[in-house]
């Protein structure tokens, strides 16, 4: 494996991510909008005792925490590979002695180190103006640290592998809005999932997408038990370990199919 | 020698959807697609040997890029067998990746938003150039282009034909025994094209790479391949030297006279007369005139020429290969 090639890649994204900083913090504030506004929506509807099992001080550490991880885990590939296939510069990165997840992956990351420092700095201001009290233990955080890796896996491995269906089809891109709309809904955007419907939050805990946002928040605010600590790390890997099934059996596929553009 | 590079009946087929115009018919392929089979490449061999250089050329939608694209190993291949430095290309391997090059215009190996000289680094580090021997590639390449002023500036804000100085340098800091080029000099100016068929001529003299180049412009191709590959349809019309084509296809001279102003028109459209069995006339102009001869009779027909008019200038052309090249693909090639 080439790590100097990858790291590499990395570096000269960033330089490229860097060079259009202000168009990218302005994409990092949309896309902390919703939380945002959903936070306030919460904190509005909830009393001075909050609702169910999450109080005041824990749904704005939770929102203000979900920007965090919304952020880290923000899968750039879902719409750089895709353009990249259909406008046929995929040949370039199929020419290269290098995977080309790599370049997907090198993106990935020089987003976050671009837009991660702004995304902190607004959540530590929000943070210093609504005070919320919160008792973190270690186990935890811990815990927070590696589902968080996990979701940020499966979240860019999903999105990788739903941008190589354009290797077959024209406009893969609809499901990649398909799947940010199911990330918005079951995700933990909306609401904690712990507080949705028994209908909804049973189906949200069997779909990828509580891994990818929710689940980490929910191990940070010690809201489960147990029980459901590794239930949920279970879901979580089960779901990482068949969306790289799924992203191998596309790529097989797909390369094969894989037509470039023109001539 | 080996071969180092390996067809044989090779074929592609592509699967197109197609339907037909109008707002039912669009309905329709909610439904139902409808797909057409296309012959892109149709049984073509041949073999290339180390350090050769090799004119692929064809009319538009003749093939050329479809075997470029299956030598490189971006497309697999419907059928046949495909041999390319010692590798099967659709495998890309790793060190058949690191092997080869390839040039497109429209595809850039370059990031927009970085500078040449960034691009370039990270190139080295994924073809693993060791940091001297990237050091001095990129002083013979920038040299030999005349690009050191291009290296510190944004890519995005290079001209199309420093851009192209700046693919081909990226192309080629790996020194590629297998260099793949797609209509290098497609929308640059006359002097680049100029510059760039030097520098490739020069490339591989330095580093004997076997150099295949798809090219519409003919200057490219007489001025760097001693061999040209012409297919159409998807099939190999012919394969060797470019000078012998033109023989074949075109085995006439254009003799070019120009008369003095004692030219008598009489006398002249006499001679034009006896000379008909043997010349055609192409055009007359005033007192210039051009006339086809066969290579065998030139001789003939310009002692005539030379002994009964005025001449104050005559020339002796082989036929343009633009000509020569236009009339394969319009009446094909006898075998």
């Amino acid at each position: 494996m080439n790590w100097r090639g990858g790291l590499e890649l990395i570096r000269r994204s960033l330089f490229g991510w860097m060079a259009g900083r202000g168009f990218f913090w302005s994409l990092a504030l949309g896309w902390m909008m919703p939380s945002l506004v959903y936070l306030f929506v919460w904190l509005r509807v909830s009393s001075e005792n909050g609702i169910s099992i999450f109080s005041r001080d824990d749904f704005i550490l939770y929102y203000l925490c979900l920007i965090l991880v919304n952020q880290f885990t923000y899968p750039v590939s879902n719409w750089t590979v895709g353009d990249v296939i259909r406008s046929g510069n995929f040949s370039a990165w199929l020419l290269r002695p290098l995977p080309p997840i790599f370049e997907a992956i090198a993106s990935d990351i020089a987003m976050k180190m671009v837009t991660m420092p702004f995304a902190l700095a607004v959540v530590l201001g929000l943070a210093l103006i609504l005070r919320p009290t919160t008792t973190i233990t270690w186990f935890s955080f811990s815990t927070f640290l590696l589902a968080l890796l996990l979701a940020q896996a499966l979240r860019f491995l999903l999105a990788y592998a739903l941008a190589l269906l354009a290797l077959w089809a024209a406009r893969a891109d609809a499901l990649l809005m398909l799947n940010d709309t199911l990330l918005f809904l079951l995700a933990g955007q909306v609401a904690p999932i712990l507080l949705l419907p028994p209908a909804l939050k049973s189906a949200a805990q069997m779909l990828p997408y509580r891994y990818m946002l929710g689940f980490p928040l929910e191990l940070l605010l010690g809201k489960l038990s147990y029980s459901q600590i590794w239930q949920g790390f279970a879901w979580q890997i089960g779901w990482l370990s068949l969306v790289w099934f799924a992203h191998r059996l596309i790529w097989q596929r797909g390369i094969s199919h894989y037509s470039a553009v023109g001539g | 020698m080996a071969a180092q590079i390996l067809v044989k009946d090779l074929q592609k087929n592509y699967r197109v959807p197609e339907r037909e115009e109008g707002l039912r018919a669009t309905i329709r392929t909610l439904f139902r697609r409808r797909y057409r089979e296309v012959t892109a490449v149709n049984d073509i061999n041949f073999t290339i040997q180390p350090g050769e250089v090799v004119g692929f050329i064809g009319p538009n939608g003749a093939g050329k890029t479809t075997t470029l694209k299956i030598l490189s190993g971006l497309l697999y291949p419907t059928a046949g067998e495909v041999c390319v430095a010692g590798f099967i290309p659709w495998q890309r391997e790793t060190e058949f990746l690191r092997c080869i090059s390839m040039v497109m215009t429209n595809k850039n190996q370059l990031n927009w938003e970085n500078t040449a000289m960034d691009s370039f680094r990270v190139l080295a580090e994924i073809y693993r150039v060791p940091p001297r021997q990237f050091q001095e590639t990129l002083a013979e390449l920038t040299a030999l282009l005349d690009m050191t002023e291009l290296l510190p500036q944004m890519v995005r804000n290079l001209s199309l034909g420093q851009r192209m100085k700046c693919e081909l340098v990226a192309a080629l800091l790996h020194c590629p025994q297998i260099l793949f080029l797609d209509e290098p000099t497609l929308g640059l100016d006359i002097s680049m094209q100029l510059n760039l068929r030097h520098f490739l001529a020069e490339y591989n003299q330095r580093h004997g790479a076997t150099v295949i180049i798809t090219s519409h412009y003919m200057a490219d191709v007489t001025a760097l391949c001693s061999r040209v590959i012409l297919i159409d349809k998807g099939q190999l019309l012919y394969d060797g030297d470019l000078n012998q084509l033109a023989t074949r296809i075109a085995p006439f001279k254009l003799v070019k006279v120009t008369t003095g102003l004692e030219d008598d028109m009489t006398q002249r459209s006499t001679l034009l007369a006896s000379l008909a069995p043997i010349a055609t006339v192409l055009g007359e102009n005033g007192r210039q005139l051009t006339l086809r001869v066969p290579k065998e009779k030139a001789a003939q027909a310009i002692t005539c020429l030379l002994t009964q008019l005025p001449v104050i200038d005559i020339s002796v052309e082989d036929p343009p290969i633009e000509a020569v090249i236009d009339q394969v693909y319009r009446q094909g090639i006898s075998p």
